[in-house]
């Protein structure tokens, strides 16, 4: 109840539980957290840290998949001992994993295309899976994917010159030719050139607080307070439109609605409400530079008479490259009025406001 | 007289004859008779098939006489390729253990079938998808080989780029 903000009700609904049972809180750790029992080696942070990932998949070459040991088998008797032995010799590791570098690259690409996590996971199966999910194929495989649909300001300057080839623009769709300035290393460029990502939107969370004021007659010593969650949503399509959606509904409710052909966040509680302006999809355009910021315009915003402009830049979110969108300047630009007054320009503050960050949703693929 | 037929031996030496047009799925075969034989079988024509056993030989035949007439789109987009859901005859036909999947995709890529490798792989993609390294590593009767450490530096790595 406290994340929706309503804390004083919850705290009185803690004291009453804690009035009927004062163990209630460890019954309710006990019965509603799942226990962990696993007990797993941990795993220190030091040596992972020291290694060079890169290094260390390139000496993963020769390494073939081997079946489970026998030694490790224990706890049985002698002849269950043996018989396991015999199944095991007999089974060894799959004859599928024996199949040709190529095909498991192919089967990898696949995997890409239809469940990219699922490709992850195959590639930490074992030395000879990271060796091929995370090789140079698998890497100019997703460059030439993911940079194509990019946008850039540097290409689109040249937009009326019809005669453009591909050989004429800035930032070439041809991968090849861009690969040079990234040490002719696909993954160089994977890790280091900055794009918007299409397979889920980028949301950011602004809380804040409102500070009430006590009822009459109240002995509280405090004044109520009330936290408001809203959240600011974008999603980018590879033809350059945005989606926009500035609202206190949680993702799970916005999410599903954010396609291109919607208008409104609409669900049925809002409709009896006749409450619609909260939850307005608001559909812009988007482009970005090889700096990887990226620039906003939505030019039938919330207010008919502004442009409104967003200006982000992409940043990496820890080991998340690219996940995560900062703010770099949050402005409008007058289109209507008095004729003085278009082509004013009024910042907007970015006090409050919090950076995006990505999530994948599945449903967008 | 009955039409000249192409006579495929399998590595453990059965002959299988077979339609010219139904053998011709195999473009290495394909190839090879428009090679000696420019102006279509006058007669019998005999082609060892060294690597593939008669029983797999025997399915993937079984697949190129099921598919003798379909036309599969030559110039698809490779994205397209990929993403296109294995047909149903195709995926029954499929449903084998993973001794003859390996064999029946090693045959098509030997072979070059390409229709029948690209659902060969598809069905191993299948497989695969949303399994964890854990189940994939049973299913596939390997060990983890990898250091608790080396594991979760590949991970954390690499893990970001399924988001594109």
């Amino acid at each position: 109840m406290e994340a929706q903000g309503l804390m004083s009700d919850a705290v009185t609904l803690y004291r009453q539980a804690f009035k009927l049972n004062e163990r209630v809180d460890l019954l309710y750790r006990s019965n509603k957290i799942p226990q962990v029992k696993k007990i797993t080696n941990p795993i220190n942070e030091e040596l992972v840290k020291k290694i060079n990932v890169e290094k260390l998949i390139l000496s993963f070459q020769d390494s073939e998949p081997t079946s489970p040991s026998l030694i490790d088998d224990n706890g049985e008797d002698e002849e269950g001992q043996l018989t396991q032995k015999f199944s095991k010799l007999m089974t060894g590791p799959s004859p599928l994993t024996k199949l040709s570098n190529d095909i498991w690259i192919y089967i990898m690409e696949i995997l890409i295309e239809k469940s990219p996590e699922s490709w992850i996971s195959l590639s930490l199966v074992c030395k000879k899976f990271a060796y091929l999910g995370f090789s140079p194929s698998i890497f100019r495989h997703l460059a030439t994917m993911i940079y194509p649909p990019q946008r850039y300001e540097e290409n689109e300057e040249l937009d009326y010159q019809l005669s453009t080839t591909d050989d004429d623009l800035p930032v070439p769709k041809n991968q090849l030719k861009i690969l040079p300035s990234y040490n002719n290393s696909w993954k160089y460029m994977l890790f280091h050139r900055p794009f918007i990502k299409f397979n889920g939107c980028y949301i950011s969370i602004i809380n804040y607080y409102s500070e009430g004021s006590r009822a009459e007659f109240s002995n509280s010593w405090t004044n109520p307070v009330r936290t408001i969650t809203y959240y600011r949503y974008l999603r980018f399509f590879p033809d350059g439109k945005v989606l926009k959606v500035l609202t206190t509904l949680e993702p799970t409710r916005v999410i599903p609605h954010l396609q291109r052909s919607n208008y409104v966040v609409s669900n049925i509680l809002d409709q009896v409400k006749g409450n619609r302006d909260g939850h307005r999809i608001y559909h812009g355009r988007w482009i970005m530079n090889t700096d990887g910021e990226v620039h906003i315009t939505i030019d039938e915003g919330s207010v008919p008479y502004y442009i409104f402009h967003y200006h982000f830049k992409i940043v990496n979110m820890g080991h998340n490259r690219f996940g995560k969108l900062s703010w770099i300047k949050y402005y409008t630009v007058r289109i209507q009025g008095e004729e003085e007054d278009i082509g004013e320009v009024s910042e907007l503050g970015l006090k409050n406001e919090k950076p995006f960050k990505f999530s994948r949703v599945r449903s967008y693929e | 007289m009955s039409s000249p037929k192409v006579i495929l031996t399998s590595s453990d030496g059965e002959k299988f004859p077979t339609d010219p047009k139904v053998a011709e799925k195999s473009i290495l075969i394909k190839n090879m008779i428009v090679d000696l034989s420019p102006d279509g079988l006058e007669e019998d024509f005999e082609i060892p098939v060294p690597n593939v056993r008669a029983t797999v030989l025997q399915k993937v035949l079984d697949w190129c006489e099921h598919h003798k007439n379909t036309i599969f789109p030559e110039d698809e987009d490779e994205d397209t390729k990929k993403t296109t859901p294995v047909d149903e005859w195709d995926r029954n036909f499929l449903k084998v253990d993973q001794e003859m999947l390996y064999e029946i995709i090693s045959a098509a890529n030997y072979l070059n079938i390409k229709p029948l490798l690209d659902a060969g792989c598809k069905t191993v993609a299948e497989m695969i998808r949303n399994k964890s390294p854990e189940e994939l590593r049973k299913i596939f009767n390997i060990v983890n080989d990898f250091t608790p450490e080396e594991e979760a530096a590949i991970r954390r790595e690499n893990e970001w780029a399924e988001d594109r």
